[in-house]
């Protein structure tokens, strides 16, 4: 192995993978997962998304070793997966249900059961996992009955126990789940411990606002193969070509007359705004053009603003290079 | 779906209270005595350890030097062959003591005595025979189903030590 440092251990490493599971139709078929290369180390944080929900949760249990794969090759934490093999390795904690957690508990007492091992005074341990819950943001469902909450917040306290288990690669498998913004930021705040604790953390989700939140890296899947890996700022400047945004009233006045005088750029109206897109935009030289431009025209908008770079505009930009609808 | 009953301030705030009663509680009392009592046995099983490393040093040694291990009339031996079992097995340390009347022993003990050849056996007493005179003779077996009673009948004189117990694990 390449890698003799443990900090830049590499956790997961897929190599030209593919999975047994094929798209058929009477004609042709396809490998669901094809030629997937994906390079994990300890202690990110990756979100893997895609235009398909059947494609991001299956490399997830290809991950975990959950379901095996057809071609390729597989390693994780260094140590290589048998193909065929279909048991979650011990080092591995794979969160693929809500209901991989107790419903006649309370929170506080299902971490009390999943902490049972540990050697601490049982008292004091109480006091530290009430305290954890209190500073991660969820003193709300503290001492709730688990089977009065709503699978959201179900997984995000087993990600929780994820943590405080000794495993790790913690593998978030749940995409069709949408969180809130008090959700979400619960789960940056476990994210940011697993960080700490040198735990990776890999969630599938096509949760634009969750990855830019909680994410270091992204994955991003088209039609079953990777079309981007890497840092999530990265993605965003590669991806989301939105940066001029015109806030105002006669904003078609404005738009037919920027489409004459600049149809290099992209023009979109959305909600009383104009969104102006060009790849490679040169920020500042751009709105100063845009600005002259309409100030010509005599029309003063309310608001011109440099949009600022989103998950959601890149998902759009990378969907729509790929000619797909997002 | 149920409702969500979300957790209140106030739970959160007796909760803590509790708890930290709980601990205080808990320093005072049972963690202090959890603590002594697991320092205790601790040491309890450390010392037993000990004991059998020192009992198997001195019977390997002494064995060497081809002498028995003696302290206090008490003798440790190690059983070398078979004729003994089921009851002791081939490696079996077994404490043995001196006995304090050779001639009032009864059937059923365990003694260890020399044979006329003068090796040293461990067998136990089936038969006690007392003659005319008032002389006490024992007839002498191992537990091993195969063996046959000792051709030679045994003198009080001859009896070293009377078993007591074997060592446990060995």
């Amino acid at each position: 192995m390449e890698n003799s440092n443990p900090a830049n251990l590499k956790v997961v490493y897929m190599d030209r993978l593919s999975s047994c599971e094929i798209y058929f139709n009477s004609v042709q078929y396809r490998r669901i997962l094809q030629n997937i290369n994906l390079s994990i180390h300890k202690g990110e944080v990756w979100g893997i998304s895609g235009n398909s929900l059947l494609e991001i949760k299956l490399l997830l249990e290809i991950m975990a070793n959950i379901k095996p794969y057809n071609d390729g090759r597989c390693v994780l934490i260094e140590r290589g997966m048998m193909r065929l093999k279909r048991i979650i390795l011990p080092h591995v904690f794979y969160i693929g249900t809500a209901n991989m957690i107790y419903n006649s508990m309370n929170v506080l007492e299902y971490l009390m059961f999943a902490t049972a091992k540990s050697k601490t005074d049982v008292v004091m341990r109480q006091k530290q996992l009430l305290q954890l819950l209190i500073d991660i943001g969820l003193s709300n469902i503290s001492l709730s009955p688990i089977h009065t909450l709503p699978d959201e917040y179900k997984v995000i306290i087993i990600l929780l126990v994820a943590y405080l288990s000794k495993s790790e690669l913690i593998v978030f498998n749940i995409p069709e789940l949408k969180y809130t913004s008090q959700q979400v930021s619960v789960v940056k705040n476990i994210a940011n411990l697993c960080i700490e604790s040198g735990k990776t953390l890999v969630i599938s989700t096509t949760d634009s606002n969750l990855i830019e939140e909680v994410c270091s890296h992204i994955a991003f899947l088209i039609n079953g193969n990777v079309a981007y890996s890497g840092p999530v700022r990265d993605f965003c400047e590669l991806y989301d070509d939105t940066t001029i945004i015109i806030y105002g009233n006669q904003l078609e006045s404005i738009l037919n007359f920027l489409k004459n005088e600049m149809p290099q750029y992209n023009y979109e109206v959305i909600n009383n705004q104009l969104i102006i897109s060009r790849p490679a935009f040169g920020y500042l030289e751009d709105i100063k053009f845009i600005h002259n431009k309409i100030s010509q025209l005599q029309l003063t908008p309310n608001q011109i603003n440099l949009s600022p770079k989103t998950v959601k505009n890149a998902v759009k930009g990378i969907l729509k290079k790929h000619d797909i609808q997002g | 779906m149920e409702k969500i009953q979300y957790t209140t301030e106030k739970q959160i705030e007796d909760m803590l209270k509790e708890l930290d009663a709980a601990l205080k509680k808990n320093v005072k009392g049972a963690k202090g005595f959890r603590c002594w009592a697991k320092r205790i046995i601790g040491m309890f099983l450390s010392l037993i350890i000990v004991i059998l490393v020192v009992i198997f040093g001195l019977v390997l040694t002494a064995r060497a030097k081809g002498k028995t291990v003696s302290i206090l009339g008490y003798s440790l031996y190690i059983v070398e062959s078979g004729s003994m079992q089921p009851t002791f097995n081939i490696g079996t340390v077994i404490l043995t003591k001196e006995p304090d009347d050779p001639n009032n022993l009864s059937v059923g003990d365990v003694v260890t005595f020399k044979t006329e050849s003068g090796a040293t056996v461990t067998h136990r007493i089936i038969e006690k025979i007392i003659d005319q005179d008032g002389n006490v003779k024992y007839r002498t077996k191992g537990d091993n189903p195969i063996n046959s009673p000792d051709p030679d009948l045994l003198d009080p004189e001859r009896i070293v030590a009377v078993f007591v117990f074997k060592i446990p694990l060995t």
